[in-house]
């Protein structure tokens, strides 16, 4: 059964419905998206990958660990990852017994969580903990999962030294936002481990405003800013940064969008949330 | 069954299935009326979806698949939202601007063109785009939508219709403005 001939090879040449439509074919995403969108699937890969051997380790939550922010797999290598699915059904985490990354659940409630998560809540193969990590490897790499083992719980690095005009303490200039001036991550294996009830109170915290980000930006910072008063220093800092500064952009602020730019950049130099980050900064 | 041929699934990986498509993906956000951020983001979701069903996308369907997927994430985003609905919308738009090269910004074009589409019906919508930009077939687009092919030609057919009436009206309305500017 043949087709219609199309509309664009029927119009004539330059008429109005000619370039309406070609208009419209020729539009690009920018490369930014592409990369973020590999670095999520990189953790969907992964997802898909490691279904079967991990199911029996994945007690709760989506894996997010290779993220679209840094593309942190490769970094992190195994461990468990507290999921975004975890962040709307009650901040259960996944501990994942010395398998690689924590199986799928409802990927599609926390599938934007994936942007933003990413990098944050790699773990050690035994310990469900989060860590920030500076690398920002190319997405493939970030696709490759190490499902076989995890026989000593790795650490993600330590991040790269702060940009020195990122590492301003910016929440003397932000009265209204009560950033912090990032933490640097400790990358002992001890230090690494973070209560369990902590993390699911910030994973729970920052879902509470990802949920709103896109509705109602301003509440979502007014709920990054209780997040920060109540978590300085937390373990996902960068990951609220992340939010506030699309957040704010959002909500049409482009002021506390910047400051919250230049956390991020203090978290992390480099990846697609960085370049976010100096795009809004005009660098 | 002997005899019966089950599909196969598709060859291509997570990232290969991304850089593919993107471009495809994004793009029918957009005319869907996402705004370019919103379609990034939207996007990432669909090809995550994707990438978790992978080994039930079939080998040269993986356009229809994702069709289908980014038309109802693109549906459920705008519900979600809350944008307006067509209804609420003004029936007719125009070239604005008079100028004979207004057209030829190619972003004036495609202001024009999401205008138009916003007032056409979601359902003629999709199979519009798909067809008409996308190039979609429409047995990908049948598929995509789960719905018969019959269907999705009448839809076609209709929206056709719809979309040529509305720039011809737009054009009607340049052509008046015009004249309105240059008998003054």
């Amino acid at each position: 059964m043949t087709d219609p001939e199309r509309l664009l090879q029927r119009a004539a040449r330059g008429s109005a419905v000619d370039q309406l439509l070609r208009a419209g074919a020729e539009e690009r995403p920018d490369g930014a998206a592409l990369r973020r969108t590999l670095a999520a699937v990189g953790a969907g890969g992964a997802l898909v990958g490691v279904a079967g051997g991990a199911q029996a380790a994945s007690a709760a939550g989506v894996s997010t660990g290779s993220g679209a922010f840094a593309g942190a797999a490769g970094a992190g290598a195994s461990g468990a990852a507290a999921g975004s699915g975890a962040l709307s059904s009650g901040a259960a985490l996944s501990s994942g017994a010395g398998a690689s990354g924590a199986a799928a659940g409802k990927a599609t409630a926390g599938l934007l969580l994936l942007k933003w998560v990413g990098a944050g809540v790699l773990a050690g193969g035994v310990v469900t903990g989060a860590a920030h990590v500076a690398s920002a490897p190319e997405p493939q790499q970030a696709a490759a999962p190490s499902v076989a083992r995890a026989p000593e719980p790795r650490v993600a690095p330590a991040p790269a030294p702060p940009r020195e005009q990122a590492a301003q303490p910016i929440q003397a200039k932000a009265p209204d936002v009560p950033h912090r001036a990032p933490v640097p991550v400790e990358t002992s294996p001890a230090a690494s481990v973070v209560a369990p009830s902590q993390l699911s109170a910030e994973l729970a915290a920052l879902g509470r405003a990802k949920a709103l980000a896109v509705s109602n930006p301003g509440l979502a910072l007014r709920g990054l800013e209780s997040y920060f008063a109540k978590f300085p220093g937390g373990k996902l800092n960068y990951e609220a940064s992340v939010l506030g500064m699309q957040a704010a952009r959002r909500a049409g602020q482009p002021d506390v969008a910047r400051r919250y730019a230049r956390q991020v950049l203090a978290f992390q130099a480099a990846g697609p949330q960085a370049d976010q980050a100096r795009s809004l900064l005009g660098q | 069954m002997p005899g019966v041929v089950a599909p196969q699934a598709t060859g291509l990986s997570a990232q290969e299935l991304v850089r593919s498509h993107f471009d495809f993906v994004w793009r029918l956000l957009r005319r869907f009326g996402l705004s370019p951020g919103d379609a990034d983001d939207v996007a990432q979701q669909v090809f995550v979806v994707a990438c978790r069903k992978l080994e039930a996308i079939h080998a040269g369907r993986e356009r229809a698949f994702l069709f289908g997927v980014a038309s109802r994430s693109a549906a459920r985003f705008r519900r979600d939202q809350g944008r307006r609905g067509e209804e609420e919308l003004s029936e007719d738009v125009s070239l604005d601007a008079p100028g004979p090269d207004a057209l030829v910004d190619q972003r004036r074009a495609r202001a024009l063109l999401d205008e138009i589409l916003e007032l056409m019906p979601l359902d003629l919508r999709c199979v519009f785009i798909s067809f008409e930009i996308e190039e979609l077939s429409l047995s990908e687009i049948a598929e995509g939508l789960a719905i018969p092919r019959g269907t999705a030609a009448s839809r076609l057919r209709r929206a056709r219709e719809d979309f040529e009436q509305r720039v011809k009206r737009a054009e009607l309305t340049r052509a008046h403005a015009s004249r309105g500017g240059s008998d003054d």
